[in-house]
Order: C-alpha cells, then structure tokens, then sequence
C-alpha cells in the first residue's frame, strides 16, 4: 500500500502521472524539484524506511537503455538494460539494491515514450543480429504492473522487432496485463527462483514459490517463453537437496518446451554493497555463510562456488539440454 | 543505551513536556537549557534555525550517548486558513532563507495529518505560501540527521496563528495549553521512534564476548575488530557457546587463534531456513 507519493512539479499535469495518481487517493502527495532532493540523502536508513517506502513520479533524461553487465546475457552478443523503477516492492535479504541505494522508496520513470524511442534506436543499430533488452534489473518487472502498466506498454514494442528480445525479470504473479494478449516468442517471462526455505526466510512479502509456478504454468500454457533464473544461488548445508526439490517442483508443473532460458550464479555483490548490506543487517544468518568480501567483490569461497555450479547444471541438465543453461560467475 | 531527544524553541512550548514527563533540569549543562529523564531529553534551543542546529549539536555531544537516537521538534506555527490548534508532522522542511528543502522520511504511522514547513528568519504575518511558517525546523532537521537516520527526525507543529487569528492575541496561556492538549501526539510519535531505535539496537549488538580469548591474548584493534566480525557471525549460525574455545586457548598467537576460528566458522553447518 503506497500512503506517500512524492512528484515532481514538472510530470505533475502527465497523463502518466495523473493515472497513477488516481489508483491512490488516499495518498499523502509531497511535490518536489527533483526527485533526487529525495531518494538520495545521506542519512537515510534503508532497513527502517523499507517497512514504509512511498512512490516518486519522476521522467528520466538520460541513460534510458545502458550496456548490460558483463555475464548477464543469455546467448546474445548485443545485451541492454533498461529500468523504469528503482527497487522493488518485495524485501529479498540478498538483494543489491539495499547495497546500491540509500533509500528503499520505489522510483517511478513515467516517461516511457523517452525509453520507446531509445530502445528501438538500439534495436536497430545491430544490423538485425540478435539484442536483447533486460528490464528486471533495478525492480521487479511485474510487480507494480497495477500501477505502471510496465509490460502492458513495452511489450508491444517488441511485436515488429523478431531479433529483439525482451526479458521480464519478475517474481510477481501479476501477469494479467500478458494473460490478456497474444503470446510473443521473443518476449520472455523470467522468473526468479529460490528453494521454498530460501524464499521463506529471505525474500519477504515476494509470493511464494508454489504461487510463482502458477504463474508460470499459466503463462505457459498461453504460449510464453519462460525464463528460470537461480541467481543467486546460496548456499547452505543442504542446499543440494533444496534445490533438486525445487527443480522437481518446477519441471513436474512446466513442460521443458516452454523454457526458453535457464540461467544460474552464486551469491556474489560488490564488496561496497555487500558490506553495506552487512551493515543494515548484522542479524541476518545469510551474511554470516561463508563468504569473502576481501576482493573487489563479495562471494563464496571458489570451491562452495564451483560445486554449487556443477551440481546445478548436472540438476538442471536432467530436465532441459545444455543450449539452455547459462551460467552466470563472478 | 539509546536515547530520544525533545527539541522545543521556547520555554513555554517546553513547560507541558517537561512536566508531563517528569524530566529534571540538568543544572551543570552549559550553553542551553536542558531537562532529562533516563533516555529521554528536552532542550531549549531559543528561537531561530541557527540556535535550533546548535542545541542539537550540542545536546548529542553532551549526552554523550552512544548508539542510535531518535529526534523530536515539538512547537507552534503559523498557517494562513487552518484552525487554531491543528496538529501537523512535517512531510516537507523548506528552508525559506536558502530554498532548500528537506523530506523526512515517514515510515511511522503518524497520528495526525501532515504539511509542509517553512522555517524562516522572521515572524511572518501574512503567510504568503500554504504551510506551517516557523523558524527552528530547518536547523534543527539539518543538524539532527547529521547524527542519526532521517527516519527518526520528525517535527511536530501545533497551529498558533492564522489569517483569522493573529500572532498578537497569542498568549502564553493558550500555548501552555495547547501542548498540553496534544501531549498524546507526541508521546505517540516517542513510542514509535523508540520502537524503531529498539529494532536497530538489537541488531546490532554486539555478540558476546568471549572474555577467554581476549585475556589468553592481546588483540591489535584491528584484530579486535576481526574477532568482532567472526563473533556475530557465530552468534547467527552456531550455539550459544564458542565450542572451540579450549582448542582456541591453546594456539600459540592472537594471529593463529584468528584463523582457526574463521575456518572453523567458515566450515560450520549453515542452515538458512531457521532465522
């Protein structure tokens, strides 16, 4: 439930804005410069404000679609990401926004008109080779879908553009907005997954694992591609048998043919983040595994990690061939 | 222990709280008034955004307390078309003299409805923009959240004046009284703070010490700060006890006994699902 939004006077009268709006009547409304004045403070506390974050409307001016990180790709040489939304409604312990942000408030770039234009401009400079577009990198796709009509906007840009792809990175069941038009094969449903005590325990207020293999059977069954991603993966004593479990839960509900992608990585963060993270939650076990944050970024020890990566794939390649996997490292 | 800080302009605005609750005059403090009971503290900071700031500073240094503190401005204010003794926790400080706003992060269930505040250096008549028109809030939130999170810095205005009640029929009576009236707001707000201040405590305490090693051998501060770090990671995944404490005791140095214990920590069974 959002009960402030801040805005910017400048979107104020945006039909974008004005929508949003109305799906919150009851909001405390605050009107600011620049939206920055409030998401980027130095004092605030992202574990506290996390229990009440409020929405800003803003427009983005520049960085629209960036080069994705390296190893963040899923067989394409030309990888992009964009983000209308900064963070995320659900409260995953691991997550690298907490490391990345000062505050936990959800950012709301309304001015989708700005990203069209950028993402078709890249779609088109890779003389029809292969690009994909991630857009779950800063936020959760599907989550606010409510109130952005994120997919419902973005999707249909893709229609016209087969070399294009686009990823929905999600772990929200809010799949309405794709139930109710034509599957396409180049736009892919790419759900977040975690062993049922891993999500339990640590990604608070995200819908359960069982309510998200729902989601995706539903999906499926209408014709989308579905991503599975296991990133991160963490580690614990009996990981192995969590996550065969999972798997098992997953592939005895989803035909392997609906699966377009399998991508999985260990638990590693930027050092910066990870010891932020550390800081905000000195009492979470997760951060008390065995992990190093002594280089440039934080992760498990080698071994942990590689054992972790090959049990994985043997897992998975029971279940889909190998051309799916893509294994993501530090 | 953690403490909470009442900041109040004038001694009139102060008076209600000081008694409510039943906080006693630090005679020694020099530089500003100020009145205390266990955890919690009230300053008189005088008028203006400079001498708020200052007593802010000034009161966190004094008290000398360590940990995380949760921060109060309780006062009146003028406001063009409100009712006498409206209640508002800000939602928006602006800074009139510089334009600089500031926007304290709500994350407690306010008990009453929220405004803008503007601090300004004079007594203004005409309350030309809506909003609360003060004169502390800007310094006091300024120098506040330079010692503690933004999320427990709030500002509480009363409704003194208006277009329709001007400053002039203002009198110390009224104003006695209207803190007095709104005492509930403001202890609701204290309760809230101290809620959240309690959460960030126990967190981070430290784990418990292990008294042992520190006497079998000397730690540099950064090995201190080495032990430290394994100890909470201990206190989370494994039993109360450090139940290599013998086999630590009989290492030859502080360096060893470090080692040991990481890789011990660090091969320890973790299971993630019983936070």
């Amino acid at each position: 439930m959002i009960e402030t939004i801040y805005i910017e006077n400048a979107v104020k009268e945006q039909a974008r804005a004005k929508a949003v709006l109305a799906k919150y009547p009851d909001a405390r409304l605050i009107f600011c410069e620049r939206y920055g004045e409030v998401f980027n403070p130095k004092a605030q506390n992202f574990r506290l404000q996390k229990k009440n974050p409020s929405l800003i409307l803003t427009n983005k001016h520049k960085g629209f679609v960036l080069p994705a990180p390296l190893g963040y790709g899923i067989g394409a040489q030309h990888n992009y990401y964009f983000s209308h939304m900064l963070n995320c409604p659900y409260d995953c312990r691991y997550c690298f926004l907490q490391g990345m942000y000062r505050s936990a408030h959800y950012v709301f770039f309304i001015n989708y008109e700005d990203f069209d234009r950028e993402i078709r401009l890249t779609a088109n400079q890779h003389g029809g080779e292969p690009v994909h577009f991630f857009s779950g990198y800063d936020c959760d796709s599907l989550a606010f879908e409510n109130t952005s009509g994120f997919a419902a906007h973005f999707v249909r840009l893709f229609k016209d553009r087969p070399h294009a792809l686009l990823e929905l990175r999600t772990k929200s069941t809010q799949i309405n907005s794709l139930l109710e038009i034509e599957a396409m094969p180049n736009v892919v449903v790419a759900y977040s997954m975690s062993p049922v005590s891993v999500a339990k325990t640590l990604e608070h207020g995200a819908p359960s694992v069982s309510a998200r293999i729902r989601a995706m059977k539903k999906l499926a069954d209408r014709g989308w591609p579905i991503g599975l991603r296991f990133d991160p993966l963490l580690y614990q004593t009996d990981y192995q048998s969590q996550y065969q479990e999972l798997f098992e839960a997953i592939f005895s509900t989803i035909p392997a043919e609906a699966i377009h992608s399998i991508s999985f990585g260990a638990f590693r963060l930027p050092s910066g983040f990870f010891n932020k993270l550390v800081k905000l939650y000195p009492d979470e076990k997760l951060f008390a595994g065995p992990l190093d944050s002594t280089g440039k970024m934080a992760s498990y020890k080698q071994e942990i990690e590689e054992e972790m990566h090959d049990f994985c794939k043997q897992a998975l390649l029971t279940f889909v061939p190998e051309d799916k996997l893509f294994p993501c490292s530090v | 222990m953690s403490q909470q800080y009442l900041i109040a302009a004038m001694p009139l605005e102060a008076k209600p709280l000081i008694a409510h609750y039943r906080l006693k005059k630090i005679t020694a403090a020099p530089a500003f008034e100020i009145y205390q009971r266990g955890d919690l503290w009230l300053t008189i900071t005088g008028i203006g955004k400079v001498a708020a700031a200052a007593a802010v500073a000034f009161t966190y240094t004094y008290s000398g307390a360590p940990g995380v503190s949760s921060w109060l401005n309780v006062g009146i204010a003028g406001h063009g078309y409100c009712e006498l003794g409206d209640v508002f926790a800000a939602h928006k400080i602006t800074d009139m003299d510089t334009q600089h706003s500031h926007y304290p992060p709500i994350v407690i269930d306010l008990p009453c409805p929220t405004d803008e505040i503007l601090t300004v250096p004079k007594v203004v008549t005409d309350y030309p923009h809506h909003g609360l028109f003060e004169m502390e809030a800007s310094g006091f939130y300024y120098a506040a959240t330079r010692f503690t999170h933004s999320e427990l810095v709030q500002c509480l205005k009363i409704v003194s004046d208006t277009h329709h009640h001007p400053i002039e029929g203002l009198t110390p009576a009224w104003v006695s009284q209207a803190i007095t009236d709104r005492i509930p707001f403001v202890d609701q707000i204290l309760k809230q703070q101290k809620k959240l201040v309690a959460e960030l405590d126990k967190a981070h305490a430290p784990p418990a010490d292990s008294l042992a090693l520190g006497e079998r051998w000397h730690f540099s501060s950064q090995q201190q700060k080495q032990l430290r770090e394994l100890l909470r990671r201990w206190s989370l995944i494994g039993e109360e006890k450090l139940s290599i404490e013998k086999q630590l005791l009989s290492c030859r140095s502080s360096r060893e006994c470090l080692q040991q214990l990481k890789t011990y920590i660090d091969n320890y069974p973790i299971k993630l699902g019983t936070n």
